[in-house]
C-alpha cells in the first residue's frame, strides 16, 4: 500500500471516527438525523445530502432530513405521489436491493425522469443513494448530492457504507430512546389519573362522611337529648364504624403516596436498640393496659443499622402494636440481632404469644386491603402491613413472617446493618 | 348580649343541621345559604360576626367566595371547611386572609368550640401578613401572639401534602417549635413585633425559614434547652426550666433535628431554616 492510499485510508477513518462520535450525544431522532447528514455531507464534499426511510407500512420512502436542499424538497416529491419503495428510483432500488447505487449524471438516467426537474432545480446533477439498515432489514437510504455529473469511486461507496452502518446504528437508538420516552409518558398519565381518582375519592368519601361523624357525634354527647345505655352503645358502633372509614381512606392515601415516591429515605447509620426502645416506651401502655409484658432482648453485640429514623420507628410501632392486638394474654418479645450467615443483615424481630397465623394466611398478610377472616378482621384498616413492607423495601430491607397457628407469630424487620 | 350572628354556606343540608343543633339561640343566630351565591347576596345585605364557608358548592366556589366577601366587606371573619385540602386550596385560602381552615368530616362540637373561639378573636385582620402566596413560595410576617401561632398551625396541618400523613406531622411539628421559638424568644410574644415565616417548595425539597426579630442566641446560652444538655443528663434543662420559671418543654430543637433533614441557623441565631428532602 502506497503513503498515498495510507493517507486516504486515514482520513476515511477519521471520517468515519467524526461523523460516529458526533452521533453519540443528540438523543432525538431529528437531532440524530440532521447531525448525521451534516457531517456526512461536509466530510464528502458533497453540498447537498437526504436521508429517507421506509413509511410504517413499508410501501414508500419518505425524506426525514435534508441538507443543503430546500427545506419543501421532501413535500415536493410526496406531491408526485413518490417515492415507491420499488426499483422505480434509484433510493428505492438501493432499499429493494440492499446494496448502494449511484446515479452519473441525473439528466442522462431514467430512474431519474419523473423528478429530475426537482433536483436540478436544486442544482443536483450526480447522486448516491446508500442503504441504511435498521432492525435488520434496509430501511431507508443516506442519500449524497453532487453539483457536477460523477462516476463514484468504490473507495466512495465503501467509506459511504461504513457511514450508513453508523447513521443506522445512531436511528436505532434513538428510536428505542423514543420508545422509552414515549412509555415513561404513558406511566406519567397513568400516575397522574391515578392521583385524580385518589383526590375524588377522598373528596367523595370524606363529604358524606361529615353526616356520619357529625350525627354520631351530637348524639353521643347526648345533645339532642339523652339516650338510653342501648342507644348509646349502638351509637358508638357508628362512630367506630366511620372512624374506621376514614382510617382506610387516609392509609389508602398514604399508600399511594408511598408508591409515587415523593419522599427520600434519609438512610443513616442508627443503633438499633435506641429504636427498639423508643418503640417499646411508646407502646408500653398500650400492651398494659392488656396486661401484657412487653421486654426487649438486646442484641449481643451493639447493632449498627442503616435505616430512616421516622420510617424504621413507623414500621416497629406497626408490628408491635399489631402483636398487642392480636395477643389475649402472655408476652411480646421484641429482639434485635444478626446472624453470622449473613453479616450484612439485621434483624429485629416482633414475637408474640398471640393467636397466630395458618400457614394459608401468610402471603396474603402484605397485600392491600386483604380481609383476614375473623377474628383478625374488625381490627386495623388491612393496610397497615402493606404499608410497613413497602416502607421497609424503600429503605432497602424487607419484613418477615413466621407464625404457628394458636401459639403466636414472629414478624421481623431486617434492615442492612451499618 | 345580643346573639352571635353567623352565615353558614354550605349545600349540604346536614351541615346546616349539624351546626344548629350546637350552636343555637338564644346565644346564636345562624342564616342558611345553600350555595355561593346565596351567600354572597346574604354578606351583601348584612354584616355577619363569622361567615363558615364550604369549598365545593355549585355557582360560586366557597373560595370565590371568600375573595368577593373581602372586596366588600376586608374585616368580615371568615372560616372555611372543606374534604379536599389541597396545597392550591389552602393558600387561596391564606391570600384572602381567611380566618381559619378546617376539613371534614368534623366534630360539631370542637368545631362549635373553635367558632366561639373565632368570634372572641378581635384585632386580628393584619395578624397574618401575606407577602407571598404562590403554592410553591409563601412568605408570611405573624405578629408575635400565640393565637396567630395556632392560627397559621390550622393551615399548616391541613395542607394535603403529597405524602404520607407521619411525614406531614413530623413536618409540621418541626414547624411548630420553630415558629413557637421564634414568637417567645425571638418576639418576647410582644404583638407589635412580626415574625416572618417562608415556605418554599422544589421539586427536591421543602425548605422552612423563620425569621424572628430577637437578637438570636448562642448554644452556650440556652441551657434551658434540651439540645444543649450533656448526653450523661439528658432531662438536666428542665430542672433548669423549672428554676427559671418556664413553661416546661424545651425539646424543640433537639425533637426538630431528628424530624427534618437539615437545621441551620444563622450567625446570630435569629434566623432558622429547616429543609426536607423530597426525591
Amino acid at each position: 500500500m502506497s503513503a498515498r492510499d495510507l493517507r486516504q485510508r486515514f482520513k476515511e477513518l477519521t471520517v468515519v471516527a467524526d461523523i460516529a462520535s458526533a452521533m453519540l450525544s443528540p438523543l432525538e431522532l431529528g437531532q440524530v438525523l440532521d447531525v448525521a447528514l451534516e457531517k456526512t455531507s461536509r466530510a464528502i464534499g458533497a453540498p447537498f445530502g437526504s436521508i429517507t426511510l421506509l413509511n410504517t407500512d413499508k410501501t414508500r420512502l419518505e425524506f426525514a432530513a435534508v441538507y443543503g436542499l430546500s427545506p419543501d424538497y421532501g413535500e415536493k416529491f410526496r406531491e408526485l405521489g413518490l417515492l415507491p419503495a420499488d426499483e422505480s428510483s434509484p433510493s428505492g432500488r438501493a432499499v429493494s436491493t440492499g446494496k448502494p447505487y449511484w446515479v452519473a449524471d441525473i439528466t442522462r438516467h431514467p430512474l431519474c425522469a419523473s423528478w429530475r426537474h426537482i433536483s436540478l432545480g436544486e442544482g443536483v446533477r450526480a447522486l448516491i443513494c446508500v442503504p441504511l439498515w435498521l432492525g435488520g432489514a434496509p430501511s431507508g437510504t443516506l442519500n449524497q448530492y453532487l453539483a457536477e455529473p460523477h462516476r463514484f469511486l468504490a473507495r466512495e461507496v465503501r467509506l459511504l457504507q461504513v457511514v450508513a452502518q453508523q447513521v443506522s446504528l445512531a436511528i436505532e437508538r434513538a428510536r428505542l430512546y423514543d420508545q422509552l420516552k414515549q412509555q415513561h409518558e404513558a406511566t406519567l398519565t397513568a400516575s397522574e389519573r391515578k392521583s385524580r381518582f385518589l383526590a375524588t375519592m377522598n373528596h367523595e368519601l370524606r363529604s358524606p362522611m361529615t353526616a356520619i361523624v357529625g350525627f354520631a357525634d351530637l348524639l353521643q354527647n347526648q345533645i339532642p337529648g339523652s339516650l338510653n345505655a342501648g342507644q348509646m352503645r349502638q351509637v358508638r358502633m357508628i362512630s367506630a364504624s366511620a372512624q374506621h372509614v376514614m382510617a382506610v381512606v387516609n392509609d389508602a392515601l398514604d399508600v399511594a403516596r408511598i408508591e409515587a415516591g415523593k419522599l427520600e429515605c434519609l438512610i443513616e447509620p442508627l443503633d438499633a436498640s435506641q429504636i427498639m426502645h423508643e418503640v417499646t416506651e411508646m407502646l408500653a401502655p398500650l400492651a398494659h393496659a392488656k396486661r401484657l409484658e412487653l421486654d426487649i432482648r438486646e442484641p449481643r453485640e451493639p447493632l449498627r443499622v442503616r435505616c430512616d429514623r421516622q420510617r424504621s420507628k413507623q414500621i416497629l410501632v406497626n408490628l408491635v402494636s399489631n402483636a398487642i392486638k392480636f395477643t389475649p394474654r402472655g408476652r411480646i418479645l421484641v429482639c434485635g440481632s444478626q446472624d453470622a450467615a449473613t453479616p450484612h443483615q439485621a434483624r429485629i424481630s416482633v414475637s408474640d404469644t398471640g393467636i397466630g397465623l395458618r400457614p394459608d394466611q401468610v402471603p396474603l398478610l402484605f397485600q392491600e386491603f386483604q380481609q383476614l377472616p375473623s377474628p383478625y378482621q374488625q381490627l386495623g384498616t388491612g393496610l397497615g402491613l402493606a404499608i410497613s413492607r413497602k416502607l421497609a423495601r424503600l429503605m432497602g430491607g424487607d419484613i418477615e413472617v413466621k407464625s404457628d397457628y394458636g401459639h403466636g407469630s414472629t414478624f421481623t424487620l431486617m434492615l442492612e446493618t451499618a | 348580649m345580643s346573639a352571635h350572628t353567623l352565615l353558614l354556606v354550605d349545600d349540604d343540608p346536614a351541615v346546616h343541621e349539624l351546626l344548629g343543633a350546637v350552636l343555637h339561640p338564644p346565644d346564636w343566630c345562624i342564616d342558611s345559604a345553600y350555595d355561593g351565591l346565596e351567600g354572597f347576596a346574604r354578606v351583601e345585605a348584612r354584616p355577619y360576626d363569622l361567615v363558615l364557608t364550604d369549598v365545593r358548592m355549585p355557582g360560586l366556589d366557597g373560595l370565590e367566595l371568600l375573595h368577593r366577601i373581602r372586596e366588600i366587606r376586608p374585616d368580615a371573619k371568615v372560616m372555611v371547611m372543606t374534604a379536599e385540602s389541597t396545597p392550591a386550596n389552602i393558600v387561596r385560602a391564606i391570600r384572602d386572609q381567611a380566618f381559619c381552615y378546617f376539613s371534614k368530616p368534623f366534630s360539631p362540637s370542637a368545631v362549635a368550640d373553635m367558632i366561639t373561639q373565632a368570634v372572641n378573636t378581635h384585632h386580628w385582620q393584619d395578624d397574618i401578613e401575606v407577602l407571598s402566596a404562590s403554592p410553591d413560595w409563601i412568605s408570611l410576617r405573624l405578629r408575635c401572639k400565640m393565637e396567630t401561632a395556632d392560627r397559621l398551625m390550622q393551615f399548616v396541618r391541613e395542607m394535603e401534602m403529597d405524602f404520607p400523613r407521619e411525614e406531614r406531622e413530623n413536618i409540621a411539628s418541626a414547624f411548630r417549635e420553630l415558629l413557637m421559638n421564634a414568637i417567645e424568644h425571638g418576639g418576647g410574644s410582644d404583638p407589635n413585633k412580626r415574625v416572618q415565616v417562608t415556605y418554599v417548595r422544589t421539586t427536591r425539597a421543602i425548605l422552612y425559614i423563620i425569621q424572628d426579630p430577637g437578637k438570636g442566641f448562642s448554644f452556650d446560652d440556652i441551657d434551658h434547652a434540651a439540645v444543649a444538655n450533656p448526653p450523661d443528663e439528658p432531662v438536666r434543662h428542665l430542672e433548669i426550666r423549672a428554676e427559671k420559671g418556664v413553661r416546661p418543654g424545651g425539646f424543640g430543637i433537639l425533637l426538630t433535628r431528628n424530624l427534618v433533614d437539615e437545621l441551620v441557623y444563622n450567625e446570630k441565631g435569629n434566623e432558622v431554616l429547616f429543609i426536607k428532602y423530597l426525591k
